[in-house]
C-alpha cells in the first residue's frame, strides 16, 4: 500500500513503515527506551529525507515517552529533578541547533553529526555490554549483584539542594549538565537520549531505580516536544501523516514489548539493550566504512 | 443582401484559408492529455502524453524536441570523503534555480538535429541546464562587460555532473533521443513519466520544431502538479502556520501517548 507523504514529498509503503515502527516500539517497550536512535536510521533507509526523518521521529519519541511517564505513575516521578534536567536540556537544544547552523557554514555539520553518532553509540554500547555481561555472569554464579558506591564525584560539587523523591542531596549542576548533553544530542542527532540519560542517572547521580524511568521519560518528553516544535516552526520538516503511522505502530509495539518485559530479568534486558546499541553502531560504521557507490550525495530542496 | 454575401465570403475565407502562405505559418501545435496532475495520498507517480502536430508536408524536414521543465528549488551536492576511515559528506555546494524535474525527448538524437549553441541557449538536454552556485559566484567587469565567475573553478563541472548524474538515477532527469514518435502524417506523441518524487508546482512543457538546425516554431504548455485533499491541507498548514502545526503535532503525540496507556490498562492488547 503506497502512501504519499505530504511533507517528505515521497511515496512510501505504509505497511513497511508500520512494521518498522512496531518493531522499534516493541524494543522500546521491552527495554524502556525511546528508540529514536533506531527509528531515524530506519526511516532514512526507507527513502525519507534525513531532515524529515529526524524531525518526525522526535514526535514519535514524545508520544512514547508520555506513555512511559503515565505508566510509571506520579509517585515515582521526581518533578524537581525533571525540571533541572529540562532546564539544561532547553539550553542544550538551542545551542545544538545554533551549532549545526554554525558548522554548516564551514561545511562541517555532516562530519560532526556522523562522528558524534558513531562515537556515542559505540562508547555507550561497549560500556553497557561490559557492565551487563559482568552482571549476567554474577547472576549465573549465584553471586549477589555488585553493590555500587553510594557517592560519586557528582555528589561532591558544592551548592547542594535536596531532591526529596530521589532521596538525593546534590548540587543541581550535574543533572543540569546531563540535561544539557541530552539536549545537544537531541538537536544534533534527532534522538531522545534515553540510552545515555538512564545509565547516567544510575551510575553518575545514583538515583533510586524506581524514579529513573518516569523522570528520564519526562525529560525526554519535554526535550522531544521542544525539538519537534523547533523543527515544525523553523524548518517545516515534520510530516504529520508519517508521525501518525509511527505513533500508532510504536504504541502497539510498545504494549507488546512491555508484556514481555514483565517476565524478563532486569540484567537480561540491560544486556539486550547493550547488544542492540552495539549492533546499531556496528551497522552504521560498517555502512560508512565501505566505499560509497557514488562519490557525491544529493539533498533536494534545502532551505539554506 | 450584399452585406450577407460579404459575411458569408468572410466565413468561407476564414474556414478555408488559402493553401499557400498561411499553412507554413501554422508551425507546431501541442496539447497534453492532462493539464493537472493531482497528488493524492496514493500518488505513486503519473504518466501523461503530449500530442502535437505539424504540417504533413513538412514532416520529413522537421525535428521535434519536447522539454519538460519542473519547478525550481535549491539542491545541495556534497562530496564524500574519508575521515577517520569513514566516508562522510564534505564540502557541500548549494545549487540554486535547479529544476526538480527535467525531461528532453526528441525524434532524433539532439546532437544530430540542433547545433551546440542552440542546445545551450534553449537548455536542451540535462547537460545544458543552467545551474548556478550563487554563494561561490562573483561578477567582475571584463572588457567593459559584467562577467560572472565562480571560485569553484574546475570543481564546478564535477559538482554539476554529479548533480545531473544523481538526478538521472532518481529518474528526475531524463533524456530520451527517441521519445518523440510520429504517429500519422504530421501527428506526433511524447510520453512524460513523473516519478513519485517529482516536486509539486507548475511545469513548463515546451515543444520545439527545428528545421535544418534552425528553430522554426515553438509552443509551450503549463502542467500543474498539485497536492489535493489531505495532502494539501497538511502541506499548507505546515508551511503557513508552522508553529500552530507544530503545537498540534505535539499535542497529538501526547494524546496518542495517553491513549496507549488506556490501551494497556484496559488490556485491549
Amino acid at each position: 500500500m503506497d502512501l504519499y507523504l505530504p511533507i517528505a514529498g515521497v511515496s512510501v509503503n505504509a505497511i513497511t513503515i508500520a512494521m518498522f515502527s512496531m518493531a522499534v516500539g516493541f524494543i522500546s517497550g521491552l527495554l524502556g527506551i525511546g528508540g529514536g536512535f533506531l527509528m531515524t536510521p530506519l526511516l532514512v533507509f526507507s527513502g525519507i529525507p534525513p531532515t524529515v526523518a529526524a524531525a518526525t521521529a522526535t514526535c514519535h519519541i514524545m508520544s512514547a515517552a508520555s506513555t512511559g511517564v503515565v505508566n510509571a505513575g506520579r509517585r515515582s516521578l521526581d518533578g524537581k529533578m525533571a525540571s533541572v534536567l529540562a532546564f539544561g536540556g532547553l539550553i542544550g537544544v538551542v545551542i545544538g541547533v545554533e551549532a549545526i547552523k554554525w558548522l554548516s557554514g564551514f561545511g562541517l555539520a555532516d562530519i560532526i553529526v556522523t562522528l558524534t553518532y558513531v562515537l556515542f553509540l559505540s562508547t555507550i554500547g561497549i560500556t553497557m555490554t561490559w557492565e551487563s555481561a559482568g552482571a549476567l555472569r554474577r547472576m549465573h554464579q549465584g553471586l549477589p549483584p555488585k553493590v555500587l558506591p553510594k557517592r560519586t564525584w557528582a555528589h561532591h560539587i558544592p551548592g547542594r539542594m535536596r531532591f526529596r523523591t530521589s532521596r538525593l542531596y546534590i548540587s543541581p549542576l550535574p543533572p543540569a549538565g546531563l540535561g544539557f548533553l541530552t539536549g545537544i544530542l537531541a538537536a544534533l542527532m534527532g534522538v531522545g537520549g534515553g540510552f545515555i540519560l538512564a545509565p547516567a542517572m544510575i551510575y553518575m547521580l545514583r538515583m533510586p531505580g524506581r524514579v529513573i524511568t518516569a523522570t528520564s521519560q519526562l525529560q525526554i518528553m519535554l526535550i522531544a516536544g521542544i525539538t519537534a516544535m523547533m523543527h515544525a516552526g523553523r524548518n517545516q520538516t515534520l510530516d504529520l501523516l508519517l508521525a501518525v503511522i509511527l505513533m500508532v505502530g510504536g504504541a502497539i509495539g510498545a504494549q507488546i514489548g512491555a508484556r514481555f518485559a514483565i517476565r524478563a530479568r532486569a540484567e537480561v534486558l540491560r544486556f539486550a539493550l547493550a547488544a542492540i546499541v552495539l549492533l546499531a553502531a556496528a551497522r552504521l560504521t560498517w555502512g560508512m566504512a565501505l566505499p560509497p557507490e557514488d562519490a557525491f550525495s544529493l539533498v533536494l530542496g534545502v532551505g539554506e | 443582401m450584399m452585406r450577407v454575401f460579404f459575411l458569408m465570403a468572410m466565413i468561407l475565407f476564414i474556414s478555408f484559408p488559402l493553401n499557400t502562405s498561411a499553412r507554413t505559418d501554422e508551425g507546431v501545435a501541442a496539447a497534453l492529455t492532462a493539464d493537472t496532475v493531482e497528488v493524492t495520498a496514493n500518488f505513486a507517480g503519473a504518466r501523461l502524453s503530449l500530442y502535437g502536430a505539424i504540417d504533413r508536408a513538412q514532416k520529413d524536414d522537421t525535428d521535434i524536441v519536447v522539454v519538460v521543465y519542473g519547478p525550481l528549488s535549491k539542491v545541495r551536492v556534497a562530496q564524500k570523503d574519508r575521515v577517520l576511515g569513514l566516508w562522510v559528506d564534505t564540502d557541500p555546494v548549494v545549487f540554486e534555480g535547479v529544476p526538480g524535474y527535467y525531461m528532453a525527448a526528441s525524434s532524433e538524437p539532439l546532437e544530430n538535429i540542433v547545433p551546440f549553441a542552440l542546445r545551450r541557449f534553449y537548455q536542451l538536454g540535462p547537460s545544458h541546464l543552467r545551474l548556478r552556485v550563487p554563494s561561490h559566484e562573483q561578477t567582475i567587469e571584463q572588457f567593459g562587460l559584467p562577467v560572472v565567475i565562480s571560485d569553484l573553478g574546475a570543481d564546478y563541472e564535477t559538482y554539476r555532473q554529479a548533480l545531473i548524474r544523481l538526478m538521472s538515477r532518481e529518474q528526475l532527469y531524463n533524456l530520451d533521443p527517441a521519445g518523440v514518435r510520429f504517429l500519422d502524417g504530421g501527428l506526433f506523441r511524447a510520453d512524460v513519466q513523473l516519478p513519485a518524487r517529482a516536486p509539486t508546482g507548475d511545469y513548463l512543457v515546451s515543444v520545439y520544431a527545428f528545421q535544418n538546425g534552425q528553430l522554426y516554431s515553438k509552443r509551450s504548455r503549463v502542467l500543474a502538479v498539485n497536492r489535493v485533499g489531505l495532502e494539501r491541507m497538511i502541506y499548507d498548514a505546515a508551511h503557513q502556520h508552522g508553529w500552530i502545526y507544530g503545537a498540534f503535532s505535539v499535542t497529538l503525540a501526547v494524546v496518542f501517548g495517553l491513549g496507549a496507556t488506556l490501551m494497556s490498562r484496559r488490556r485491549w492488547l
